[in-house]
């Protein structure tokens, strides 16, 4: 998945950086011949690896019927262990170093699907339904994501978004049934500026250690909303009811088989998180407002000698940055289930954070991480309902397993912006 | 986990695990959630005026005990059909001394539409039965911290009968009930072994509904598929989805039909769980989602109000299907929105349970220990099929029907029926 990422130059020395990648290159050498033999030992030699399994690629309502995609699993097993052997042999010889990610990225799609295959050896699943599954799911953690790298491209950092989701959520479900959708979302995103705009205030005019101040503004949200809810929600029951925001189903788009459900039959969070992310990506890499931003969040000194001014760029990208966590925290109250629970985030906007270093502080990269994120719980869905054996507890975990394992630098190095939570003295 | 299913179902209960949820779904943000856990507490430092209020139908309160208007069964003819099968049950009911009682709620409040709206009603109709003194107390705890003091605070108002509602209270009650020997204590969906003294433990033998439900589920069904989830996989989620599971093996068994269950794996005894009992978190739709898409049109959610985003998923994408209810019956329990969802509630009487146990305590008849609630003594059952009865034919009504009879007459062990 973080093929689509393109690798920053860092200012390391060349020959640092080629031990470094040999060193890397070595690692995922052996992971993947560490793949290649559970591919080959359990699953394409396991007991009941030899039968048909059947991936469903049509949803009950789909236009198109009954695709369905069909195999042995185990000659499908045997195939991907001889290409991870393969790609595993290839990052050991270290001729050609480059693409080292890409190569893992492939080694364990591969692996993933071969993992399906035996799972659903002599059944079948919908795979259509866990792909649209991980879209959906990776719309918050993406948002958060996103919330994050507006701030921390312009040297905030933003610990707070868990909050900023939540209180939006909040607003948004109380807006809403009062007034209707459009006020709820904008109420949202108002709320969620809101609270960047105070995270803004304490980290740029007060100097407030940020991750404190984002740790606050986490319990004040916490604290504020439960207590709402259980004071004047459970009171006033109208005031949790808003309408839910329907699907909009893209026309002809939405009927292309696997693709139609997976990305055009959302409603418009979803569509908005995906031309979020295309849309960042341009701004923040291909536009002057961009490169500012950036710059401040890299050097602000030498933004400041340009002329640019750094507590301007980034009281904006805080505040726009709320925006967008306001936006998460509109699908979450109102795509989904369309009223407020107490701490219905849960933690993801922490997983959202947990995405930005995953996607190496880029939009697109915080895209494929939270789909990524999302993958690895609608996979944990479908291998509990196809019974594999594995302790439904185990798979309940795999998501924060994955969040371990990637920040833990599988994906390699991974840097910050150079002033990303320093606070900046003019002088 | 090491627990399985037992025939009796033993000690934990789906609403009262918000702990362990909490670290299940929430590893992220322990670091938050200690501070966040003092906000809370000085968020609502101030009210813990309220958490002590005597309500007599008072606020906050109302909405959900008193959509339970109607009981499972009439409550007096309880009283006499079950002398036999619930021990320290009496027959007269003239000489009562009104008791002193005092509830304490777990973590999800008396207005869980569930379990401690069920107990909190039992102990109302025990008042109307004249077996508890008027203005009983009723105490929510907001935090795991508040269970000893609020049984200390219904000690101190001189209760002369606590009932402490699901699993996270079993540690509580086991100290207080043998520090206050004098005092009766009924604890909601715990067991303990060995009994004691003077605390009883009522527990549900969910399974028989359940059967029945699965039985009914596969007759109606149009795909031939069933689904369900839990919450956690401890034993009083998993009873429900086992009873399910058997029923429709059940149904296939006598009608020659290959309806398959998805989320529960009999066998294995695991299956699909959200790993949350809270309807807010995204996974519960997600995973109600997930089984929609094996094509499952009656759909088991098992733990508190887990069922309200599958009602939604349904909505939202237009299907023909249906949901059990659990607990109390979802068609009253639940908002108005989903009413045409339900195809049948598998019922816990929960308020019945609570309220013999007071009407025992004050005629006199009380005894201690577990009383295990079944169809026989109509502590467990199904609802009526409200907005699908037109829906239900006549056959498999009576069918159903019939199943139920077995099971209470012996006839039908819904724990052990074969699958497959």
């Amino acid at each position: 998945m973080t093929a689509t990422v393109t690798e920053t130059v860092t200012e390391q020395p060349v020959s640092t950086r080629r031990t470094t990648e040999g060193r890397r290159a070595t690692i995922v050498g052996f992971v993947l011949l560490g793949l290649t033999a559970v591919v080959l030992w359990v699953f394409a030699l396991g007991a009941a690896s030899d039968a048909t399994a059947t991936f469903n690629l049509s949803l009950p309502n789909d236009r198109f019927q009954g695709l369905t995609w069909a195999f042995n699993a185990r000659a499908l097993s045997l195939v991907v262990a001889v290409v991870l052997a393969a790609l595993g042999a290839q990052r050991l010889r270290r001729s050609q170093l480059g693409w080292t990610n890409t190569v893992l990225g492939i080694g364990l799609l591969l692996f993933v699907v071969s993992f399906l295959g035996w799972a659903a050896a002599g059944s079948s699943f919908s795979l259509v339904g866990m792909l649209r599954s991980t879209v959906i799911s990776a719309v918050v953690i993406t948002l958060g994501a996103l919330t994050g790298l507006m701030c921390e491209r312009a040297g905030v950092v933003n610990i707070g978004i868990e909050g900023q989701l939540l209180t939006s959520a909040f607003v948004a479900t109380v807006l809403s049934s009062a007034f209707g959708t459009v006020a709820g979302v904008t109420g949202a995103m108002l709320a969620g500026a809101l609270l960047g705009a105070v995270l803004a205030w304490l980290a740029i005019k007060f100097q407030v250690d940020q991750i404190i101040a984002g740790v606050v503004i986490n319990i004040f949200a916490l604290g504020l909303t439960s207590f709402l809810a259980s004071r004047v929600l459970s009171e006033a029951q109208d005031l949790n009811a808003p309408a839910r925001v329907p699907s909009f189903r893209l026309p002809l788009l939405a009927d292309i088989p696997v693709l139609g459900p997976m990305f055009f039959d959302h409603t418009f969070f979803v569509y908005g998180m995906l031309l979020l992310a295309f849309g960042l990506h341009f701004a923040f890499f291909r536009t002057r407002w961009g490169l500012r931003a950036r710059a401040v969040g890299e050097h602000p000194k030498a933004a400041d000698t340009l002329g640019i001014d750094v507590y301007r760029v980034r009281y904006r990208n805080v505040i726009l940055g709320g925006l967008i966590a306001g936006f998460g925290g509109a699908f979450l109250a109102l795509a989904q289930i369309a009223r407020f629970e107490e701490d219905m985030t849960g933690g993801i906007g922490f997983i959202g954070l947990a995405a930005l270093i995953f996607g190496r502080w880029m939009p697109l990269g915080c895209l494929a991480a939270g789909l990524v994120f999302g993958f690895s719980g609608a996979l944990a869905q479908k291998v509990a309902i196809l019974g594999t054996g594995i302790p439904s507890e185990f798979m309940l975990m795999l998501p924060y397993v994955a969040t371990v394992i990637v920040v833990a630098g599988v994906v390699g190095h991974a840097r910050a912006p150079a002033a990303d939570g320093q606070p900046y003295i003019k002088g | 986990m090491g627990l399985r299913f037992a025939p009796r179902a033993l000690s934990l209960d789906p609403m009262c695990n918000q702990t362990v949820e909490d670290l299940l779904r929430s590893r992220m943000k322990l670091v938050a959630m200690a501070g966040a856990l003092l906000l809370v507490l000085a968020a609502c430092g101030g009210d813990d005026d309220d958490t002590a209020t005597t309500l007599d139908g008072g606020a906050g309160t109302t909405a959900a005990p008193t959509d339970t208007t109607e009981p499972m069964v009439d409550t007096t003819e309880a009283m006499v059909d079950t002398t036999a099968a619930a021990p320290g049950t009496t027959t007269a009911s003239g000489d009562m001394t009104p008791v002193a009682a005092c509830l304490v709620t777990d973590l999800a409040g008396v207005d869980d539409r569930s379990f401690n709206a069920a107990a909190w009603q039992g102990v109302q109709d025990a008042v109307a039965a004249g077996a508890v003194a008027a203005d009983p107390i009723l105490l929510e705890s907001d935090d795991a911290t508040d269970y000893q003091p609020n049984i200390d605070q219904c000690l101190a108002q001189g209760a002369e009968h606590i009932v402490t509602v699901g699993f996270e209270l079993g540690e509580a009650t086991a100290t207080n009930a043998a520090a206050n020997p004098e005092v009766n204590f009924t604890i909601v969906d715990f067991g303990y072994d060995p009994d004691i003294a003077n605390v009883r433990e009522l527990v549900y033998q969910t399974d028989e509904a359940a059967f029945a439900a699965g039985y009914l589920a596969a007759g109606v069904s149009q795909t031939g598929i069933i689904g369900t989830y839990g919450g956690l996989n401890i034993p009083t989620v998993s009873i429900f989805m086992d009873g399910l599971a058997r029923g429709v093996a059940h149904y296939n068994e006598t009608n020659g039909t290959d309806v398959a269950v998805v989320g529960w794996d009999v066998e294995a005894q695991d299956g699909s769980f959200t790993g949350t009992f809270d309807p807010g978190d995204p996974a519960v739709r997600s995973l109600c989602e997930s089984i929609l898409d094996e094509g499952a049109d009656i759909m088991l959610p098992v733990g508190g109000a887990i069922n309200l985003p599958c009602g939604t998923a349904i909505q939202d994408r237009g299907l023909d299907a249906a949901l059990i209810g659990v607990d109390q019956d979802a068609f009253d329990a639940m908002p108005t929105e989903f009413q045409d969802l339900w195809l049948v509630t598998i019922e816990k009487g929960i308020a019945i349970q609570v309220m013999r146990s007071l009407q025992d305590h004050a005629t006199g008849a009380w005894t201690p220990g577990g009383v295990v609630g079944t169809l026989a003594n109509e502590a467990v059952g199904l609802s009526e099929y409200h907005a699908w009865a037109d829906r239900v034919p006549d056959d498999l009504a009576a069918a159903v029907d019939q199943i139920l009879a077995d099971i209470t007459a012996g006839t039908i062990d819904a724990s052990n029926v074969p699958v497959g």
